[in-house]
């Protein structure tokens, strides 16, 4: 027999016993396992800062919420304004009859004050009453009557007796004189059903008719509005939002505020995580440990609000920067390894609008939901070991697929110009696989993204909705 | 699994004594051999959400304790020189019977070998690798491989037949 068929026979032996052999180890072994491994981590200490932001977002959040919606009530209450609240009287006798008017009604405690106007004869005395002295006490019920509280006015102007007396007609409640409220959606001042009428029927009262009907320029008495900036939602825009947020989706449901095209540039920052370890089949790196990547990516966006809740947004994302970072250990010598990928991707997306009015302001916050298709190319890729660019040929997909969905919120500084911090995740596939999360071998490269971005837009406002925008009312012309 | 030490620990019940022969034929002591054992599992536990899937979960952890053993060869140990093999004289006096021995001196044997040779022993004959891979993954060539191959099984076969000598000696003395 050759020796070598002698050395075959031995192998099998050693083969056949050690391949399976067992041996029960020392009990202190476990002991030293256990000293090395790392202590268990309970999960709010694991998770600490992505729980930590992620109550800060939630307070945030509920705050805004809360804040803005308590807000609604008071926007609404602001705009049920009695119409007695704008009237003048051009005799004594007349704001008796106010007194009288007022002092009838029951509930809110009315106050009429008379004075008179420096310079004027005693013939042509004018008594006039001022809207802040005819406001009832503001009650902190929903069901309190009008509060005059945000107009204000620049110098207000006296009127003759010929006008005036269109507005004691109108302070009697039978003739209104302007198209706006009927009278027979007039009641008393403490009348809680008074209120839901306004809402249904008030439009906007713009500064100037308060002006028109005149104001003295005495300032005890001169009613205080906030100025009716350029560029920012109307009152009667403002008034569509809330009563909308206040339930009446029927009533409101095609709203012209928010909407149209805008455009602007993009920037963020996100988490990159690829799912395969291995960029091609002949390498094995399963012992690779990965480590967070971490990108930036920036280019334009364009988007579409229809006047409904809904609107598109497409996105020209010149560059992304993902990859995945790894490390492995070999005892003494550690390999880092990092892909670098960067990719020019093209999202478009479903937005679904939530408006809030600005507790500070008068221009509304949005919050959109998104979510749709994003399609991705690869512009550049490269591998680094340790900080080295290594002259590998790695397989990446140039083509990827995927799906990408977030949140945003539109704060808008004045109706064309609006700023946008949001959240997004997106995952992508090559196109072979895709819609599948995984390819015909199981094991298709996945790379997923979550991060933050800022946008900066502009909005073009169309004609169509300036010449919907309220004309000045008057009254009792 | 992870930082899961109850789990952690009933895999290690489950698998301790299979990794354990596999660390003591990569050893030439039963000390060396535990603290492989301790730095196998060490490593089975952190990459333990590596595993694919593909493959017995078994052969996995076998995996990692080879590469493990083979880390300390290539950090500790110098490979021979490059043996001709034809002027190396590997002939034997007789047979030597194997079927008498049992898995406590097979593993002996294996342990007296020096560590190139039980290296190289155990990843080509007891692991199946070939003699390409060997090299790659010792980072020597094919004819060292080889050569090492031809010397270990050489000694192997000498401590079997003195083993077998000795017994033989030992029965006629009693």
């Amino acid at each position: 027999m050759s020796q070598q068929h002698d050395f075959h026979l031995m192998e099998d032996r050693f083969r056949d016993e050690l391949r399976e052999a067992s041996v029960i180890p020392p009990i202190a072994v476990w002991e030293k396992i256990d000293a090395g491994l790392p202590k268990p981590v309970p999960f709010y200490v694991r998770y600490k800062w992505p729980m930590i932001a992620s109550a800060l977002i939630g307070v945030v959040l509920a705050g805004s919420i809360w804040s803005l919606q308590s807000n609604d009530e008071a926007r609404l209450s602001a705009f049920k304004v009695h119409p007695s609240a704008f009237s003048v009287v051009s005799s004594v006798s007349d704001a008796e009859s106010v007194k009288q008017y007022a002092s009838n009604s029951a509930g809110d405690q009315l106050t009429a004050s008379t004075s008179k106007r420096q310079g004027e004869s005693s013939s042509d005395d004018q008594v006039l009453v001022s809207a802040a002295s005819l406001r009832p006490k503001v009650q902190s019920s929903n069901t309190s009557t009008s509060s005059w509280g945000n107009k204000q006015l620049s110098s207000p102007k006296s009127i003759d007796q010929k006008s005036s007396l269109n507005n004691r007609a109108s302070l009697a409640g039978q003739s209104v004189g302007s198209d706006y409220l009927p009278s027979d959606k007039v009641s008393t001042i403490s009348d809680n059903g008074f209120v839901a009428n306004m809402q249904q029927s008030m439009k906007a009262v713009s500064s100037e008719n308060m002006l028109a009907e005149g104001f003295s320029a005495d300032d005890t008495y001169r009613p205080k509005a906030i100025p009716v900036e350029p560029f920012t939602y109307s009152d009667d825009e403002l008034l569509q939002l809330s009563a909308r947020n206040a339930g009446n989706k029927k009533g409101h449901k095609h709203i012209n505020v928010n909407s149209g095209f805008f455009m602007g540039p993009v920037f963020g920052y996100q988490f990159n995580r690829l799912t395969k370890q291995t960029s091609s089949p002949e390498t094995d790196n399963s012992f690779l440990e990965y480590r967070p990547h971490f990108g930036s990516h920036y280019g334009l966006a364009f988007g579409y609000d229809f006047p409904s809740r809904w609107g598109i947004l497409a996105e020209w994302v010149y560059s992304s920067n993902e990859g995945q970072r790894f490390q492995e250990n070999f005892g003494d010598y550690v390999v880092n390894k990092s892909i670098e990928l960067d990719y020019m991707k093209f999202p478009l997306m479903v937005r679904y609008q939530q408006a809030f009015l600005n507790k500070q302001g008068r221009n509304p916050v949005i919050l959109n939901l998104m979510g749709g298709l994003q399609y991705s190319l690869l512009r550049s890729k490269n591998t680094f070991i340790n900080d080295e660019l290594a002259l590998v040929d790695q397989k990446f997909n140039k083509h990827t697929w995927g799906l990408a969905a977030g949140a945003e919120l539109d704060i808008y500084a004045t109706k064309q110009l609006f700023f946008t911090i949001g959240m997004k995740s997106a995952f992508a596939s090559s196109t072979s696989g895709f819609p599948r999360l995984k390819g015909r071998e199981g094991n298709d490269p996945m790379s997923i993204q979550t991060g933050l971005y800022a946008r900066l837009n502009y909005r073009l406002v169309p004609i169509k909705n300036k010449e919907k925008q309220p004309e000045p009312q008057t009254f009792g012309q | 699994m992870h930082n899961d030490r109850q789990a952690q620990y009933q895999l290690y019940n489950l698998l301790s004594a299979k990794m354990f022969a596999v660390c003591l034929r990569y050893s030439n002591d039963r000390e060396s051999a535990e603290d492989l054992l301790q730095e196998g599992f060490i490593k089975v536990f952190n990459n333990i959400d590596k595993y694919r899937g593909d493959g017995s979960f078994e052969g996995w952890v076998r995996r990692i304790f080879v590469n493990t053993a083979v880390e300390h060869f290539r950090k500790s140990s110098r490979m021979l020189p490059v043996v001709n093999l034809d002027a190396v004289a590997f002939t034997l006096e007789y047979e030597a019977p194997t079927h008498h021995l049992h898995v406590e001196d097979l593993m002996r044997f294996v342990q007296q070998l020096s560590t190139g040779y039980r290296t190289i022993f155990n990843l080509y004959v007891i692991e199946g690798f070939s003699h390409k891979e060997i090299s790659e993954m010792l980072n020597i060539s094919e004819g060292t491989s080889k050569s090492q191959l031809a010397r270990a099984r050489y000694l192997l076969q000498k401590m079997i037949v003195e083993d077998d000598q000795k017994t033989k000696t030992n029965v006629a003395t009693t």
